[in-house]
């Protein structure tokens, strides 16, 4: 478990530099995502997929998320949450919905067609489509 | 004295001056600032409005990036809430498009308006906020700003006019209305002066002293002129006294010879006692006085013709007193022409000169006209206009044998001869006939006006026998004497009286040749027709 948490350490550190997947569901019809719908998608001003399938972005907790953000829209993630501060207060839209980790991310991915998600390069696989790559 | 009119005081016009161009100065500059503070205040208006949407466009950002409506209308409410802006409007390129705006009616201002970007990253355009100013706004602003100014400025223009005014009624009015007053008050020549003003040396002061020393030369004048009318006055009471008192009297006419001044004397002077000066003031100087009126009027011509003093002796209408009038153009310029004149009594003169001539001219003896007398109105007739039918005739008379009765019964006797001799010559013509004692027993009768030559004979026979009649010289005693008449006719007004005389003695010596008592007429041809007539009427 020790080991186990120093390898994940280790693996994370240099995973804060890697790049970053957007991923999809395998069966989703879409090749590839540009940073724009992304970015449109994940600050909700996108309900849906350009394919026209309802969107369900996932979010992480930081640090991963700080750096998909900072990644996705050159602004520090403290700027995205006052954004969505603001969206909230309004009661209309609420961010994404986080998730504790890329596992979870992956198989809520692979369980749902309109799923979109973020995850390290290296916990990515075969089972999810990569519609984007951020370095 | 004034009583009438309301009096003017100089400061309240002053202060109608002052006040009236402060309020139009206080008006301009106070359009000026509206003016220029409405400018600024648009200015003013569009730069707060820019710091505004500077303020909310993140915000309006947002809501345009996520098409919330909910956001973009706070944000535009937010912005309304601002009194300078009337209208907000918000565009999302996702389809928003709100629009806020205040429910004024008012013109439409340019729109101020910001192009959003994308909160994130790529700096796309996402939309647009834009806000109209409020215009009421900015006039409202302007308005207040100027009236404040205007107060502000008509306070401070007030009173300083306020100020100016009093300090120029307590330094400049007041002691002038006070100079002025006195002034009023002192009159021409009077001892009184001005007060001189307290304080320091002004133009007032100066002002004062100034009008004192004149009042102190005016005074002097006054003096000096009441000493010349007194001077004048006693000048003219000695000339009116003179003028009044005088014997003569004198007197001034108009042009058409009025009376128009005269003084008491001239009534008395011209013997018309009954009336007052006054009465005759007016009337006809020339009538009024003298027995031949034309003779003044002609004294009056010859003043004007000569422009110099003339005189006359003229006879007044009475006929008894004469006068000497003297008579004098008045040149003046000025007045119409006017005539002064004196005249004074000479009544006495004349009387004493009329006797002089008369013993001058008559005899002594005979009362006859002596021989140069004779000669005189002779010459005076010849030369004088006569009708042609009056041929003037002369006659030479001597008396026969009076030498006898000188030598025999005396001188006395002689003159008493003669005395009569005379009277009964004077009883023979008429009087308009010249009858003269030539000398010694000689005598010269000139008929005038003789209708014809039988005329004359008939004349010269009456003489004759006239003469022919005996001579009472004492009770008991009486004389004859004839005379022999030498008779010249003149002819055609050529002859000289003496070749006439020469003529008449000529003819007269025929008489006496040829027997005396009668007479003789030389003829035009030359010859002497002699007719003697006997003593005692034969």
């Amino acid at each position: 478990m020790k080991t186990f948490l120093i390898s994940l350490l280790l693996a994370c550190i240099p995973a804060v530099r890697a790049e970053i997947l957007v991923i999809g569901h395998v069966k989703n019809d879409i090749d590839s995502l540009t940073a724009k719908q992304v970015q449109d998608i994940y600050l909700g001003r996108s309900r849906v997929l350009p394919n026209g399938k309802f969107a369900l972005p996932i979010d992480q907790p930081s640090p991963l998320r700080a750096e998909f953000y900072e990644k996705l829209t050159g602004r520090p993630v403290e700027q995205i949450n006052a954004y969505w501060a603001r969206i909230m207060f309004t009661g209309q839209a609420s961010p994404p919905q986080q998730l504790p980790s890329d596992e979870v991310v992956m198989r809520t991915v692979r369980e749902n067609e309109g799923a979109i998600g973020y995850v390290n390069k290296a916990s990515a696989d075969k089972t999810v489509r990569v519609l984007l790559q951020l370095d | 004295m004034n009583a009438g009119k309301k009096k003017r005081y100089l400061y309240h016009k002053l202060a109608k001056a002052v006040f009236g161009v402060a309020l139009l100065f206080s008006a301009c500059t106070s359009l000026l600032l509206f003016i220029t503070e409405f400018k600024r205040s648009s200015e003013k208006t569009v730069l707060m409005i820019n710091q505004l949407l500077d303020t909310v466009e993140n915000t309006a950002a947002v809501a345009a990036y996520s098409n919330n409506r909910s956001i973009g209308e706070d944000v535009l409410a937010g912005l309304l809430r601002n009194d300078i802006i009337h209208e907000a409007k918000l565009e999302g390129s996702a389809g928003l498009a709100l629009t806020q705006a205040r429910g004024t009616n008012v013109p439409r201002q340019a729109e101020i308006s910001r192009t959003l970007y994308s909160p994130f990253g790529d700096g796309e355009v996402i939309g647009r906020l834009s806000a109209t100013p409020e215009a009421q706004y900015n006039l409202l602003e302007a308005r207040h700003s100027a009236l404040f100014s205007a107060l502000n400025s008509s306070a401070l223009i007030g009173l300083t006019a306020l100020i100016v005014l009093l300090m120029v009624r307590s330094l400049l009015s007041r002691p002038l209305m006070k100079v002025s007053d006195t002034l009023h008050a002192i009159k021409a020549g009077e001892q009184e002066r001005l007060e001189p003003l307290p304080g320091n040396h002004d133009e007032l002061s100066q002002l004062v002293e100034d009008i004192n020393g004149l009042l102190e030369t005016l005074q002097e004048k006054f003096k000096s002129e009441h000493a010349l009318r007194k001077e004048i006055e006693t000048i003219e009471q000695q000339l009116r006294t003179i003028f009044e008192t005088t014997s003569a009297g004198i007197f001034v006419l108009d042009e058409a010879g009025r009376l128009k001044t005269a003084n008491p004397t001239l009534s008395k002077v011209i013997a018309l006692e009954q009336s007052s000066t006054e009465a005759l003031l007016g009337r006809d100087f020339a009538d009024l006085a003298f027995a031949d009126p034309d003779r003044l009027r002609e004294l009056i011509r010859l003043a004007e013709e000569r422009k110099q003093t003339v005189a006359r002796d003229l006879r007044l209408k009475n006929l008894d007193n004469w006068v000497h009038c003297l008579l004098s153009l008045q040149s003046s310029a000025l007045t119409e022409k006017n005539f002064e004149g004196v005249v004074y009594d000479i009544t006495e003169r004349v009387a004493a000169e009329t006797s002089v001539r008369h013993e001058a001219d008559h005899d002594s003896l005979t009362g006859l006209l002596r021989r140069q007398a004779a000669d005189r109105k002779l010459i005076s007739l010849m030369r004088g206009q006569r009708n042609r039918d009056d041929t003037l005739v002369l006659c030479l008379l001597d008396l026969d044998r009076f030498k006898e009765i000188n030598d025999t019964h005396g001188h006395d006797a002689g003159d008493r001869v003669l005395i009569e001799a005379a009277e009964r010559f004077q009883n023979c013509v008429r009087a308009s006939d010249i009858v003269a004692r030539l000398g010694g027993d000689e005598f010269l009768i000139a008929l005038v006006n003789c209708a014809s030559l039988e005329h004359i004979r008939q004349i010269a026979r009456d003489i004759v026998t006239a003469i022919g009649r005996p001579i009472q010289l004492k009770p008991q005693l009486s004389v004859e004497v004839g005379v022999s008449i030498g008779i010249c006719l003149e002819q055609d007004g050529e002859q000289s009286l003496e070749t006439m005389y020469k003529a008449a003695d000529q003819a007269m010596y025929e008489v006496k040749r040829q027997g005396r008592n009668g007479f003789a007429i030389l003829r035009e041809d030359g010859t002497i027709a002699v007719e003697t007539i006997a003593a005692n009427g034969q």
